[in-house]
């Protein structure tokens, strides 16, 4: 039952935005020109002792050309907050363990994910697609960043 | 079938003994497959609802669970504290939005002291990003204020501008009661159902000075207080970011830090992390009181069969009379729909009872409030499994009694 308002809902959006939804990989999200700093960041050793991070604050830049495209990305899933069932607002990152041991992922490998009604997660560890409208909006605060957030709409397993 | 009910009931009560044995085997089951449910899910609930809308919480390195444990539901002691230093440096990073310092280690009668700054009451949340609500009185005045929660209140009978005293340790029968110390109370919280409402929150300064030595100055001006006793060191602090974006650039940032060793957690990924250990012990009592409703109804079924045997005659004598095959069924079956129906309701008021009794001593030693709200759906749900399963065993005994020729229990045997 669930499953199939699921799929209902999904068709809604779909119908609704009469748009199709493109499956994207998380190097479509890095623009052209970043790519080879990519390399560089991820060479790079975590001595920083002077708090501060060159190169990851370099990269980050976002395609604006995605902005408001109905996309679907695998990824794994940092809960930012939730209550004891559900999640309801997420950061989407393309590999597990963002948050320890590895340098931090740049802004734009990062999709900030709120859902309107909470999705349920199983484990940290398993990937997932989420699908939605994709924005590139300015964050409302005084570093004026353009960063990926999505407006999400479903949540799925992930099958090779 | 009014008749049915009629004589199941009569029948029932004829055997009073194993019958009210029956109905508590089945209530003692209900119980403890309530209870189980119950801690589950208020213990999750209670847990996610303690924080909300902070991005990190920074303390001295530790296991992510350890230090959200100790921070932010005052389970456990930390396991060191951060130099006033260092959460200085962190503080002042611009991609740092807030912070909200905690020092931990003191206690008021049993309640955990927090030592802080208005800072917490403007950025401290819980439930669904909700801020702190003054019941009584605001913020602290000065330097010797405390703002109580809500239990706290409750239990002590505390109101705004009465005097407290505040113990070094968490013990309550601590020998060295700051004695010179008093404490007047500006401010007493909302309830929150969260383990703010089990603390006292005291300022930073006023923790300094209850660890010197000798009488603190009272009367000195606000500027000389904040001088004189400024903290040098801190459990832990919330810290709240300008975009979620440079979370993991802050988190990687305090935690290679060469001040000293710092762990930065995200809130949900530790929670997550919480409950999947939690999700293992939940699963082992889950199958114990799954088991223990079988062994209910297992006890039941055999009362019921070794009652049929007993019952031959009165059950061939209602034959005799022109009740049906299927009437004798629906007898028994309209027995164990008794039987468990009763035994539901006694496990129930048995759950409600022992909440009321135990919920005070529980939520003061572990900080987990239970409720006595009503049935949540999956409550409800596994009664009527309970039930369901209950009229697929009386099956059994009915069919047994369906087969039972009329004459078995008139005819005289002859050995």
């Amino acid at each position: 039952m669930k499953k199939f308002i699921l799929v209902l809902s999904c068709l809604w959006a779909v119908s609704v935005n009469a748009q199709q939804v493109t499956e994207l990989s998380w190097e479509d999200l890095i623009p052209e020109t970043e790519r080879q700093l990519l390399d560089l960041w991820e060479r790079q050793l975590p001595t920083d002792e002077n708090f501060s991070n060159p190169i990851a604050s370099e990269l980050g830049k976002v395609r604006s050309n995605l902005d408001g495209k109905d996309i679907k990305i695998a990824g794994f899933v940092i809960p930012l907050e939730g209550d004891e069932e559900q999640v309801f607002e997420m950061l989407l990152v393309p590999y597990f363990g963002a948050c320890f041991h590895v340098p931090p992922p740049p802004a734009n490998q990062i999709i900030h994910v709120t859902f309107k009604t909470g999705v349920k997660i199983k484990d940290l560890w398993d990937v997932v697609y989420v699908s939605g409208k994709l924005q590139t909006k300015t964050s409302i605060n005084e570093f004026a960043e353009v960063a990926y957030s999505m407006q999400g709409l479903s949540i799925e397993e992930y099958e090779e | 079938m009014n008749s049915v009910m009629y004589l199941a009931w009569r029948s029932l009560s004829s055997r009073r003994s194993s019958t009210v044995l029956t109905i508590l085997t089945i209530a003692i089951s209900v119980l403890l497959l309530l209870g189980v449910e119950r801690m589950r899910t208020q213990a999750k609930q209670s847990f996610a609802n303690t924080i909300s809308g902070t991005d990190l919480i920074v303390g001295a390195r530790a296991g992510q669970i350890n230090l959200l444990l100790y921070a932010v539901f005052r389970l456990g002691n930390p396991t060191q504290n951060i130099s006033w230093q260092s959460y200085q440096k962190i503080a002042a990073d611009p991609k740092v939005a807030w912070t909200v310092p905690i020092s931990l280690g003191d206690s008021h009668r049993g309640f955990r002291v927090l030592g802080t700054n208005t800072d917490y009451f403007k950025y401290y949340r819980h439930g669904s990003k909700q801020l702190l609500a003054f019941s009584q009185g605001g913020e602290f005045e000065n330097m010797f204020g405390a703002v109580v929660g809500a239990q706290v209140a409750k239990k002590l009978g505390y109101s705004v501008g009465q005097k407290i005293i505040i113990a070094h340790g968490i013990s309550d029968q601590s020998f060295n009661r700051h004695k010179n110390s008093p404490f007047k109370i500006t401010g007493i919280l909302a309830a929150t159902g969260t383990s703010v409402d089990h603390t006292v929150h005291v300022t930073l300064e006023a923790i300094e000075a209850i660890h010197r030595s000798g009488k603190p100055a009272v009367n000195m001006s606000k500027q000389a207080q904040k001088e004189k006793y400024r903290p040098s060191q801190i459990t832990a602090f919330l810290l709240g970011a300008h975009s979620k974006m440079k979370i993991f650039v802050l988190q990687r940032q305090i935690s290679t830090t060469k001040i000293e060793p710092l762990s930065a957690i995200l809130p949900g990924v530790a929670l997550q992390e919480l409950w999947s250990i939690m999700s293992i012990a939940e699963q082992a009592l889950f199958v114990v009181t799954v088991f223990v409703v079988i062994a209910g109804m297992l006890g039941m079924l055999s009362t019921l069969l070794i009652s049929l045997q007993s019952r031959r005659r009165e059950i061939a004598i209602l034959r005799a009379l022109g009740a049906r095959a299927t009437y004798i069924v629906a007898l028994i079956l309209t027995e164990t729909v008794f039987l468990t129906g009763i035994g539901i309701i006694v496990g129930a008021a048995l759950l409600y009872l022992l909440i009321g009794v135990f919920a005070p001593m529980v939520r003061s030693q572990y900080g987990l409030s239970l409720e006595l709200s009503m049935f949540s759906s999956s409550e409800l749900y596994m009664l009527l499994y309970v039930q369901l399963i209950a009229i697929v065993v009386g099956v059994i005994p009915a069919i047994s009694v369906y087969r039972q020729s009329l004459t078995d229990g008139i005819t005289v045997r002859a050995y």
